[in-house]
């Protein structure tokens, strides 16, 4: 029997491991604790990420590592075999842990009992903090907290961290555990011996075998690639020893037959043990005491009324991004635009000025146009996840997803989309399984987002008539508009097919998921959540944007012959002060047209004509790919009708109308406009979505598979409707 | 396809049973008897004269309102494992609460929290009626 020692090398600062099943106010607890010090980490090779932050105990500095919220030690993917590894101190860019701090949630003690058992199993330290006292008492249960520490063996402070009681307590029973050397026993295997035989034959047979990485076998991970078929821990060893370790895995399970399954026996086990631990510790109420959380979820999770709630809850979140982020954006723009106009004062005319109002300036603006959306969509996002409801609109909806390989999870993210896909895509951390999340990434691009919209709106207004039916109730622009958005998921749910087929193929894995208690949410972790996604998406994202938009400035503007200026100079001589408007804006049109983005949407003219583009569309599509509202303007611009955005819009319409070619033929009709808007509901050219795939997926084959894929997609699509609609007499 | 069964009006009320897909494996009705349904549900009755005595079937088969104790978790690609990690072990009682809009996911309680679940899932688990 071995034991559990508390000293260590004092000169060393303390590492504390802060781990518990979720739900628990692992977050909260580690605020309290940490302040605002901590910061996210990210070990190699994982993409959940972790917190780390800084205690100062009497003793000295600390560290707190909050590893991701777990039911058990048991992996299945690398993402949850973090855990184990900082325990036992091999994981790369960690340092070991001297003291494991475990959080328990009281109303639920039997289920976190136990990763307690497995957790007690490390030779190291423990304390529990017995957190969310207060759901506890309100549902009646009564923990004799004394009694319970003894049992366990192991000191137990209750808490409540988001009032911040019993925090001195917990860092003083920290202390206590780290300064006094104390002794304690090793628990006895929850395995019978046979099992525990084989664990240890295994590691002598492991410790002569040569491993990638040098590193040893432990008895954890012996113990977890016996008894988790299929687990993580088995695939991870069978790359590191080689064929070797296959062979003698299975010849362990196969003297251990007899006691197979040997999860079942471990959950039995495990389980036994905590129901005799709470035994005379914990009394439940006979009759259970409806809480407040079973009021509101009678009427949230309702056949007719959680639907409701559901529809108005989305509804507000996609309204909020959508509107309430207007006034801040508008208030970029112009502030901007005022930025722009002191420069153009400033700097004299040329490159540089160019440089700077159209590209920095530019560029600048447009990354940060997106900052008020990304923060309400994660205020909103936090605050229902902490208070609790995200688990409900999962429940709710998870139906729908089911049949497209999806579940509940990836409903907000793709709501949100529906206002701007930057914000939805980064909203996908909260779907824990990778394939799901990246299918979910995957078609974000395709709802239709706000930034389509004025496009919509415009050549709605220019092709589609205003007619109405049903008695007016029904809008013929208002249904095409209302069509156009459902292009997208018309066109998601086949991609999902076949990417469930194909690139993410993988076996069907389960869904189920806890639905805690409702809380109220805390306000600083929640802020602090919002604040680390603004700043992570204007620093990451944000510089490809703005090279983008950089790039594009730089095609557009040259070359820059000097003869078009003095042409122009010469006319606007000669010219009234009205007629210099005008002209003004023919130069600025003429300039776009040589300059080498007119070149190439010249010499892409042909590919587009089957769409029944001409090179102007084209070129504006070509332009708009860091920020598709770019569009708009660059239009604008073709047509001469200068960048102002408030007076091109009434403008265009009657510009794009009447748009002639050399030869007198109209460029646009409904047709064409039916098949630009097709191409833009479906392509995926917004360089702000795909530097965030890129962000979010951590490799550039995704966003590239995407803007590919979703380019073809909108080109044939575009080109059908072209054709059919052409055809038709459009 | 459905062959005689006696009182079959006294079972046609469980959820998902019909008359257009049951099939009985004994014709002749000696107790025990198993009524598959869809091939992979297995409803099992014993029978003394007539008379149903104990029914045991899925957790997904369970109406809401009802409780259950867990009789054995099919384990197969790992969802078996994690259902007993979250404390779905032979033994326990599960109470299931409601059923989603839909009609799927399940919510459940046990172990004194609550667990949403597909139905898919949950038909990995059999479980006996709670007397």
């Amino acid at each position: 029997m071995s034991v559990v020692s508390g000293a260590r090398n004092p000169a060393r600062e303390v590492t504390i491991a802060l781990i518990g099943n979720p739900n628990t106010g692992k977050t909260t607890l580690f605020n309290a604790l940490t302040g605002l010090s901590n910061r996210v980490g990210n070990y190699p090779g994982v993409t959940v990420e972790h917190k780390i932050g800084n205690l100062r105990l009497s003793s000295g500095p600390a560290r707190v590592i909050d590893l991701p919220g777990t039911y058990s030690l048991a992996a299945r993917s690398p993402d949850e075999m973090i855990a184990v590894d900082v325990l036992l101190g091999q994981q790369k860019g960690e340092r070991p842990v001297d003291l494991i701090l475990a959080i328990l949630d009281s109303s639920t003690l039997e289920r976190n009992l136990y990763l307690l058992s497995q957790l007690r199993e490390f030779a190291l330290p423990i304390v529990g903090s017995l957190n969310m006292m207060d759901v506890a008492e309100k549902q009646g249960i009564r923990i004799d907290t004394d009694k319970l520490s003894k049992k366990l063996g192991m000191p137990l402070i209750p808490t409540q961290a988001d009032k911040g009681k019993g925090i001195v307590s917990l860092v003083l029973a920290v202390e206590a555990a780290l300064e006094i050397p104390s002794l304690r026993e090793l628990p006895e295997s929850h395995f019978p011996p046979e099992v525990v035989r084989e664990a240890e034959l295994l590691v002598v047979n492991m410790r002569n075998v040569e491993s990638i990485g040098g590193r040893k076998l432990s008895m954890v991970e012996a113990v977890r690639a016996l008894v988790d078929e299929g687990g993580y821990a088995e695939t991870r060893l069978k790359k590191q020893f080689g064929q070797g370790f296959q062979r003698v895995l299975d010849d362990a399970r196969r003297r251990l037959s007899a006691f197979a399954p040997l999860s079942r026996l471990e959950t039995e086990a495990r389980y036994r043990w905590a129901s005799a631990v709470l035994e005379g510790c914990v009394t439940a109420p006979e009759v259970r005491v409806k809480t407040w959380t079973d009021r509101v979820d009678a009427v949230v999770t309702h056949r007719l009324w959680g639907s409701l709630t559901l529809a108005i809850m989305l509804g507000t979140v996609f309204q909020s991004i959508y509107a309430w982020a207007a006034p801040m954006m508008n208030g970029i723009a112009t502030t901007f635009d005022g930025i722009a106009a002191e420069a153009m004062h400033l700097i004299p005319a040329g490159p540089v000025q160019s440089l700077l109002v159209d590209g920095v300036i530019g560029g600048v603006g447009s990354v940060l146009t997106f900052l008020p959306q990304i923060a309400i969509l994660f205020l909103f996002m936090s605050v229902l996840e902490d208070c609790g409801y995200m688990s409900r609109a999962a429940f709710l909806t998870d139906r729908l997803f089911r049949s497209v390989g999806l579940t509940g999870r990836s409903v907000i993210p793709l709501i949100s989309c529906f206002a701007c896909a930057v914000p939805g895509i980064m909203a996908t951390r909260v779907i824990e399984n990778r394939r799901q999340r990246l299918a979910t990434i995957l078609v974000a691009p395709l709802v239709s987002c706000s930034a389509r919209l004025p496009i919509y709106v415009l050549l709605i207004g220019a092709f589609i008539p205003a007619k109405a039916y049903l008695g007016g109730w029904i809008g013929l622009q208002g249904l095409v508009l209302f069509m156009m958005h459902l292009v997208g998921i018309a066109v998601a749910v086949p991609t999902l097919w076949i990417l469930n087929r194909t690139v993410l193929k993988g076996p069907s894995t389960p869904f189920f998921m806890e639905l805690p208690s409702y809380q109220w949410p805390t306000w600083k972790p929640v802020l602090s959540r919002v604040y680390s996604a603004v700043r992570e998406f204007a620093v990451r994202a944000g510089t490809i944007i703005f090279s983008m938009a950089i790039v594009v400035w730089a095609l557009s503007y040259y070359p820059h012959p000097i003869d078009i200026h003095a042409r122009y100079e010469r006319a606007r001589s000669v010219a009234t002060a009205s007629e210099r408007d005008i002209l003004g804006r023919d130069e600025q049109g003429t300039y776009l047209r040589q300059s080498y983005l007119g070149r190439l949407g010249r010499v892409l003219e042909p590919a587009v004509r089957p769409l029944g583009w001409d090179w102007r569309t084209g070129m504006a599509t070509l332009a708009s790919f860091p920020a598709r509202e770019v569009v708009i303007s660059t239009l604008g611009i073709i047509y001469n009708l200068g960048s102002d955005k408030a007076s091109v819009k009434e403008s265009l319409t009657a510009a794009l109308r009447n748009a002639k070619r050399e030869d007198g033929s109209r460029i646009f009709s409904l047709a064409v406009a039916l098949s630009i808007m097709v191409f833009f509901a479906l392509s995926s050219q917004c360089g702000a979505t795909l530097a965030t795939i890129r962000r979010e997926t951590d490799s550039f084959r995704w966003p590239l598979l995407t803007f590919g894929y979703l380019t073809s997609v909108a080109y044939l699509a575009a080109l059908v409707v072209y054709q059919i609609s052409h055809a038709l007499g459009a | 396809m459905i062959l005689a069964l006696p009182n079959f009006h006294g079972i046609s009320h469980l959820p998902g049973l019909g008359r257009k897909n049951v099939r009985a494996r004994s014709a002749t009705i000696k107790q025990p008897f198993e009524i598959f349904l869809n091939n992979d549900m297995i409803y099992h009755y014993r029978t003394e004269g007539g008379k149903m005595l104990s029914k045991r079937w899925t957790l997904n088969q369970v109406p809401p309102g009802e409780r259950c104790k867990v009789l054995n978790v099919r384990l197969h690609n790992g969802v078996g494992q994690r259902l007993m990690e979250m404390g779905m072990i032979q033994g326990s009682t599960v109470e299931v609460i409601r059923l989603a809009p839909l009609g799927d996911p399940m919510e459940l309680r046990l172990k004194g929290y609550h667990l949403s679940i597909r139905k898919a899932d949950a038909a990995q688990v059999d479980v006996e009626q709670c007397p």
